[in-house]
């Protein structure tokens, strides 16, 4: 029982730290473009741990549909996320937001050329 | 798509000639900019498109490009609304469906009809959802769900215009779902961890860059299972999926090479191998 405890606040605490690394990523990271990647990667493993975490403890209390639901919740999010960061970057890129003065190469610029203007 | 447009006959030439005649003569006479190569790409005439008769999208004008044999067809009512020379890019994405790279044998994947039986089994989705989410069989609960997923199914059911796949009746290819799960936690553990050691060094290394993968996978689903995960696992973002080509055009924020093959080694190869081993 008390392992349990001990493993939720794990999760918890996990899932604080990579959404804590996704907020500094955010703040950080030069065009939107690569905020896309903090934004939706380290937010979905984030959540998924707290999620993971909740679940376990609404077992431990013994509320089964709660444990479903959060669990339903888990998989929407994981479902939903890589569709909204597909898009905002899609839409951004066709919207002309242009990408950071870093960046190395566009293969897809070079591809699809002058449609885009 | 010129291959598909019908060869005119007569009362097709006639009837041609009568909305060429109502064209602005900028429409016919400004060329296209060719998506490819950049070249100049006169109009070369209208064709009617079979199969839609009396849709606002029947007749298309056709533009080929000298340079690299590229043929674009623009159903003309659009074309009036925009002018492609003036075509921006929003609008290019629709219409860049109708274009045929010749000399390729890709051809655009058939779109599929969505019938009655898909309109039921998005309420049903819906419903179910609606169910888990609530967790209560009121009775008044239970028709606003019922009412709810109707809406909801009313907007989204031509998203499940698929058939129900081969690989949900057969146990076997649920083990190889079973390995793509595993494999994309994994990935997804990985990445994490990689991307948050980035982020929190003082001195950020990323060398961001957007790289096409080539895939080989050509089906819907696949297509989109894959770009869905390469979402989330090592160091990319999918921003653009060709269909016709197979192509996954990728933000990656440590671009390690340029060369598709090699991109497709690093970034691809282990999540479409699972994929395939999937849905094959």
């Amino acid at each position: 029982m008390s392992a349990l405890v001990v493993l939720i606040g794990i999760l918890y605490a996990l899932g604080l730290f990579f959404n804590l690394a996704s907020v500094v990523g955010i703040l950080r990271l030069p065009d939107i473009y690569c905020r896309l990647h903090s934004s939706s990667k380290n937010t979905t493993l984030g959540s998924s741990l707290i999620i993971l975490g909740l679940a376990m403890r609404a077992g431990l209390e013994g509320t089964w549909p709660a444990v479903v639901k959060i669990l339903f919740i888990g998989l929407l999010l994981l479902v939903v996320t890589p569709i909204g960061s597909h898009a905002l970057a899609r839409a951004a890129y066709w919207q002309g937001i242009p990408l950071w003065e870093g960046t190395l190469v566009d293969q897809y610029r070079a591809e699809t050329g002058p449609a885009r203007d | 798509m010129s291959g598909s447009l019908a060869e005119p006959g007569a009362d097709d030439k006639a009837q041609a000639r009568h909305i060429s005649r109502g064209l602005p003569p900028t429409l016919v006479k400004s060329p296209l900019t060719c998506p490819l190569c950049g070249a100049a790409a006169p109009a070369r005439g209208l064709r009617r498109r079979p199969g839609q008769p009396g849709s606002r999208v029947e007749w298309h004008i056709v533009y080929a490009c000298p340079a690299c044999g590229l043929i674009a067809a623009f159903a003309v009512e659009r074309a009036l609304e925009h002018p492609p020379g003036s075509l921006p890019g929003a609008a290019w994405t629709q219409e860049l469906r109708l274009f045929q790279w010749t000399g390729q044998t890709a051809r655009l994947p058939q779109e599929r009809v969505a019938r009655p039986k898909h309109f039921a089994a998005a309420v049903l989705i819906s419903f179910l959802t609606w169910l888990i989410l609530t967790s209560s069989l009121a009775p008044l609960d239970l028709l606003w769900g019922f009412a709810v997923s109707l809406v909801v199914a009313r907007f989204s059911y031509r998203l499940s215009a698929f058939g129900l796949p081969g690989w949900m009746r057969d146990p076997r290819r649920w083990i190889s779902f079973g390995r793509l799960v595993i494999e994309f936690n994994r990935q997804l553990i990985v990445q994490n961890i990689s991307l948050s050691l980035r982020v929190l060094q003082p001195q950020m290394r990323i060398r961001p860059g957007i790289v096409a993968v080539p895939t080989r996978l050509r089906d819907d689903v696949g297509l989109t299972v894959l770009g869905g995960l390469m979402s989330l696992t090592p160091d990319t973002v999918t921003l653009e999926i060709d269909r016709a080509r197979g192509v996954i055009y990728v933000h990656w924020i440590d671009v390690q090479t340029t060369s598709p093959e090699q991109a497709r080694r690093l970034i691809s190869a282990d999540l479409e191998q699972q994929i395939t081993a999937w849905l094959k």
